[in-house]
């Protein structure tokens, strides 16, 4: 892939409001939703992850200093930061789910378990439960529908080393969705 | 080991789980993600505001331009205030005319007459001898050591 060039607000044609805006709209488009499944992949909360991505984009419209050449990266630390600030001032209140145990022995399908906000929130505690790298992982397979190869690039490791690593979060996060309840009987 | 294997009899196989946490993932997505920054009310012009009224309709009750109308009010009452401080200060007894404006322009057509002139300017601003009469009562701006305090005698008796 070209390396992009570097971009700084000047050349984003921000004191051109509407020029600006477009630009920082075509970001917005590339980077989005990948921003927000990484920030999702730390912090397990789906608005706050998308807090930390409008809050990111923001401070690059605010932006006024050198270059940045990587605009992606530079959105990411910026995110990332800004989750590290609010997770220090605020502890995440994630419920556990008492509706995971009534499930228990039934066999129902993901839309009947996600109808519930109450195993919405279990199923994020149990994400939280995994190590940071197989949240990762898990986020780049199912949200992004990142191919193995994609996620070897981004993870600087093997294809076969992520399969393993999706293999064994998938088995983890089952086990503790087992442990608050959840089963599999067929 | 039999707890074990009966554990995973009871684990989600991994097709229930694909569909498990991509339908999670589906659903954890927030709508407004897919909101372009230029639509963010962050980001939008404050004139966008002003724009949107429809014509004739008051710039009151635009919420930006309030203080505009309340700031106005304070700068026209400081500005009073500071106009009658100028007033009061300038009639004082203790008010010097013109200390402050030692270098205005006098006004051409005036009738102020400037205290010192080339003409009236004959002695010496500093140094040498200053025993010259400055007005028609002979006062002179020598300068002396010791003032007699002692009455004077009157004149003509």
């Amino acid at each position: 892939m070209a390396e992009k060039p570097p971009i700084s607000p000047n050349q984003l044609g921000f004191s051109g409001q509407a020029n600006g805006t477009e630009q920082l709209d075509e970001l917005y488009r590339e980077t989005s939703r990948e921003l927000w499944a990484i920030f999702y992949s730390q912090c397990s909360d789906p608005e706050r992850s998308y807090d930390a991505v409008q809050e990111a984009f923001l401070k690059l419209h605010r932006y006024d200093g050198e270059p940045i050449r990587d605009p992606r990266a530079w959105l990411l630390r910026v995110g990332q930061n800004w989750l590290r600030d609010v997770a220090r001032r605020k502890s995440s209140s994630t419920k556990l789910s008492a509706s995971l145990d009534e499930m228990a022995h039934k066999n129902v399908g993901p839309e009947d378990i996600l109808s519930s906000v109450e195993n919405r929130d279990a199923i994020r505690e149990a994400l939280q439960q995994l190590l940071e790298d197989d949240r990762k992982v898990l986020v780049m397979k199912y949200s992004l529908n990142w191919s193995a190869a994609q996620m070897a690039k981004a993870m600087d490791c093997s294809a076969a080393a992520i399969d393993m690593r999706i293999s064994r979060a998938r088995r983890r996060l089952a086990e503790l969705l087992t442990e608050q309840g959840y089963s599999h009987d067929e | 080991m039999t707890n074990e294997s009966s554990n995973n009899n009871r684990l989600l196989n991994d097709d229930r789980m694909d569909q498990l946490l991509a339908a999670f993932y589906d659903s954890e997505v927030p709508e407004r993600l897919d909101r372009l920054p230029s639509s963010w009310p962050e980001l939008q012009p404050i004139t966008a505001d002003v724009k949107a009224l429809p014509a004739g309709a008051s710039t009151q009750q635009n919420p930006h331009q309030a203080p505009t109308v309340r700031r106005g009010i304070a700068v026209a009452a400081a500005t009073l205030a500071a106009c009658l401080m100028l007033m009061v200060f300038t009639n004082s007894p203790d008010h010097v005319p013109g200390a402050g404006t030692a270098k205005a322009p006098i006004p051409s057509g005036s009738n102020v007459q400037p205290l010192i002139t080339p003409e009236t300017a004959t002695f010496p601003v500093s140094g040498g001898s200053t025993t010259g009469a400055v007005d028609e009562n002979n006062t002179t701006l020598e300068e002396i050591e010791n003032i007699d305090l002692s009455p004077m005698p009157e004149r003509g008796r």
